[in-house]
């Protein structure tokens, strides 16, 4: 019962968080609520038994990511005065209609569907991700930190003053 | 050496000198006659080792094919039985293109050797060397070749260089438009050719002159077809041999050097379309409706050009309407159902025609004229050498027994007298009449006029002086002896008697005309009567093709013209371009830049496949 | 069962991330608001990733593998974003997706 009020909460802030990143008009307020949402994010891991993830994903995306992007806004907008202009409401209406439209099909689709099940009981170690990235995934590894290395070179390349 | 090997000596001596005439650095270009003297040469001996090895059609004929492409290995035509189609490449010899080589090989020979004096001057001479090798190449390899399309290949380079020679000194406007009118006028007559070419090969599956017997032919087509087959054919040679009406470029055709008018203009080329006659002689002869038509043809052609031969100035154009007569005479003949006859006559005619081309190019080179009457005030009796070849060659023209032409043309009145009716036998002596009587005109001309302003030779070297003289001396002795080689040697008293009789009477006009030529010439100023008038238009014909031409297909290109700008251009062509770009402005507007737009399409569309599949 | 142990609830989650996703997506104007939009897309694959290594892997490493992926790529992605953002907005002195429309046709 416990586990479902705080299950329910964190739900309610991670979507809380999302609704908010998305529709407040000043950016830096959505930069502020995608961070609450990554963070319910990060507490649905720990319900899926995945605390290592929990624990990257506030790093790299709350502790990295959002303040990059922070930092992007800062460097790209006087704060204050950035409320954006107003929505034109046509655009918004037509993007809610297919948002809905996307969440009404993905609705339906998993109640048609059955998932396969597995026992949930099992070996979510740091240890066994650390065996996998080096053994059964690890060209896959690679391949990402070469994307991060090229990612890099190439922001530094596009980011540097002409 | 065997046949096969003079066969590619002879084929491929002129190409090579062609080539290397091409390749030639401008520092070296003046041994391009040497060039192509030499490789002539070559090919005149070797053809000469042909016909000695095979003298009185020994071990004859040869066949060398190739099968060079399956076209269809069914019957793709219903009713007709032919189980396949085949085209083959290769060489064919009989007694006929054996005569027929030997003669172009030589006289290409003489002929290259005469322009070596008569073009001494020219600047672009391995230009004119190169196409003579070049047509020598192409006119071989009609001759030798094993079936009509090879032939049609060659004879369509005939016409080529035949064009590239006549329109040689194209910054001359006057060349190039009788260059202009030649081609045409031989593709116009050549699209006939072909068609029969096509009909032939669709309904008789095999193009090889040894399969084309008129037996086999029979047995496969009906003679309305056969008709129409040989009819499409000899439209390619009233074409190239200049048969009533495509025979205006003849005349024209003598803008070109002289010695190309020896070689092409009366020897070779313009006797291919009576050699083609000869070669595929069971095609025509399959149907007398063709035969009647040949003939017809070759009357008419005969007798109008000589009576045109009759009232010229110019000494090319007297002999150029002469070739055309004597063209329709072989035409005749061969209409007549006598192939020898007429080939017989195509040889001696080859040989004394262009020694009378060459004696003209000789007096022209010289005097600087055209005109006869201009000629003889200018001296030209006093020039031996072209003079006596003159008379030679005019004497074997006129059928003078013994030279060559009245052998031949004895021939041709004895096949026409028992196989060609009185009406074709009478066209037939007149023509000979007429022939005498230009003949000795033209002779006369020259030889009785007196000298005005007489024009001293330039000094000519010894080796220019050889050049003039040897192809000349060879010609004429040619011309004499090739009378004594024909196979129907034979003489018949009452045609013996008819001849001379004709040959007197011409020659007595002629002198009667012209024995004080300058008196005759302001005569002929004076006289404007209607026949007169009608010869000098040439019986209209270059005004119907004007006409033809300047009206009828002007007027037929005005409305083409406007039909294309109304309905290809505006309505279709334009039309569809404007709707592409109309419906081009359309789509555009999808394409507005905004990515968001972009991304609610995508996403849109993808819901809606998703939502397809739910 | 608690909704906190079945699959489908997370799945409902994470279709909900996915759909205010494309909302912002295509609704934004602020090139920035469209990278969090973009950063709420991935999330909610990450956590479908994690949702199935729970419910229906076997082996319970192999999900996890792959949200790390999905993270570091989401860094590289950042990057690049921000950084064209960055030469967007000295170019144009806006970054407002409507004015970088100069692919028009």
């Amino acid at each position: 019962m416990m586990e479902n009020i705080v299950f329910f909460g964190v739900v309610a802030l991670t979507l809380l968080g999302a609704f908010l990143a998305v529709s407040l008009r000043n950016v830096f307020y959505n930069a502020l609520a995608l961070v609450l949402c990554l963070f319910g994010v990060a507490c649905l891991f720990i319900f899926l038994n995945s605390e290592f993830l929990a624990v990257m994903e506030v790093i790299v995306y709350i502790g990295a990511i959002s303040i990059a992007i922070i930092f992007a806004i800062m460097l790209s907008t006087p704060m204050l005065q950035k409320t954006e202009a107003p929505q034109d409401r046509l655009k918004t209406l037509r993007s809610f209609v297919i948002a809905a439209l996307l969440f009404g099909g993905l609705f339906k689709a998993l109640q048609k569907t059955t998932w396969p099940a597995a026992g949930v009981d099992g070996d979510y170690s740091l240890h066994a991700i650390g065996r996998l990235l080096l053994t059964g995934q690890v060209l896959p590894f690679e391949a990402v930190s070469l994307v991060l290395l090229v990612a890099i070179m190439g922001a530094l390349l596009l980011a540097e003053k002409k | 050496m065997t046949d096969l090997h003079l066969f590619w000596v002879i084929q491929l001596a002129p190409l090579l000198a062609f080539l290397l005439i091409q390749v030639l650095p401008k520092t070296i270009n003046k041994v391009a006659p040497a060039i192509g003297m030499a490789f002539s040469l070559t090919a005149a001996l070797a053809s000469l080792n042909l016909s000695f090895a095979h003298s009185q059609g020994a071990g004859l004929p040869v066949e060398f094919s190739r099968q060079w492409l399956v076209v269809a290995d069914y019957a793709v035509w219903p009713n007709i039985p032919v189980p396949h189609y085949t085209l083959s490449v290769g060489f064919l010899l009989d007694p006929l293109n054996l005569l027929m080589i030997t003669l172009v090989t030589t006289i290409s020979f003489f002929v290259q050797l005469f322009s070596f004096y008569y073009m001494n001057e020219d600047p672009s001479r391995p230009r004119y060397f190169g196409f003579l090798s070049f047509f020598s190449f192409s006119m071989t390899g009609l001759v030798l070749s094993n079936n009509l399309l090879q032939t049609f290949l060659f004879w369509e380079l005939v016409g080529l260089t035949s064009y590239l020679l006549i329109g040689f000194w194209f910054e001359k406007k006057s060349a190039a438009t009788a260059a202009r009118k030649a081609f045409v006028i031989n593709r116009l007559a050549d699209l006939g050719f072909y068609l029969g070419i096509i009909l032939l090969f669709l309904l008789f599956g095999t193009l090889g002159f040894a399969t084309l017997k008129a037996d086999a032919l029979r047995n496969v087509l009906g003679h309305g077809t056969l008709t129409l087959i040989g009819l499409l054919i000899f439209c390619g040679v009233m074409g190239k041999s200049a048969q009533f009406p495509f025979h205006v470029w003849l005349p024209d055709a003598m803008e070109g050097p002289t010695p190309v008018s020896a070689l092409i203009h009366s020897a070779t080329m313009v006797a291919a379309g009576v050699f083609l006659l000869a070669r595929a002689f069971d095609l025509f002869s399959a149907s007398h409706t063709t035969l009647l038509v040949i003939l017809s043809i070759g009357a008419i052609t005969a007798l109008m050009s000589a009576t045109l031969a009759a009232i010229q100035r110019d000494i090319k154009r007297i002999l150029a309407y002469s070739t055309v007569s004597q063209l329709g005479l072989m035409v005749m003949a061969i209409g007549a159902g006598s192939a020898e006859s007429g080939m017989f006559h195509l040889s001696t005619h080859a040989y004394f025609k262009s020694l009378l081309f060459l004696t003209s190019g000789a007096f022209i080179h010289r005097f600087h004229t055209n005109d006869i009457w201009e000629i003889a005030d200018r001296g030209g009796k006093k020039d031996a050498v072209a003079l006596g070849c003159l008379a030679f060659g005019l004497l074997s023209l006129s059928g003078v027994p013994p030279f060559a032409g009245f052998f031949s043309k004895d021939l041709i009145l004895e096949v026409l007298k028992h196989h060609g009716g009185i009406f074709f036998y009478g066209v037939a002596v007149l023509v000979s009449f007429l022939t005498a009587y230009y003949s000795f005109r033209l002779f006369f001309v020259i030889a009785l006029s007196k000298i005005g302003h007489e024009v001293r030779a330039h000094h000519e070297s010894l080796t220019l002086k050889i050049s003039r003289a040897l192809p000349l001396f060879s010609l004429a002795a040619l011309s004499l002896i090739t009378g004594f080689t024909g196979h129907a040697f034979h003489l018949n008293m009452e045609l013996l008697i008819t001849t001379v009789i004709l040959v007197v009477a011409g020659g007595a006009l002629a002198y009667s005309q012209f024995k004080d030529p300058a008196a005759a010439e302001a005569a002929l100023r004076g006289n404007q009567g209607f026949i007169f008038k009608i010869l000098e238009r040439k019986f209209f014909m270059d005004d119907a093709y004007d006409f033809l031409v300047k009206k009828v297909g002007l007027a037929l290109g005005r409305w083409l013209n406007a039909f294309d700008r109304a309905v290809i251009n505006s309505l279709m062509v334009n039309q569809t371009s404007f709707s592409v770009m109309r419906l081009g402005r359309v789509v555009s507007r999808l394409q507005n830049g905004l990515l968001q737009d972009y991304l609610a399409w995508a996403v849109g569309i993808g819901i809606l496949i998703v939502f397809c599949f739910l | 069962m608690s909704a906190a142990q079945s699959l489908s609830s997370y799945l409902l989650i994470s279709a909900a991330l996915f759909s205010i996703g494309v909302f912002g997506l295509l609704s934004r104007r602020n090139l920035v608001a469209i990278l969090i939009s973009l950063e709420l897309i991935l999330n909610s694959a990450s956590l479908n990733f994690v949702a199935f290594n729970k419910f229906s892997l076997v082996d319970k490493a192999l999900g996890q593998v792959f949200a790390i992926f999905i993270i570091a790529l989401a860094a590289a992605e950042v990057c690049i974003g921000l950084s064209l953002i960055l030469l967007l907005h000295r170019k144009k002195d806006s970054i407002n997706v409507d004015e970088a429309r100069e692919l028009r046709g």
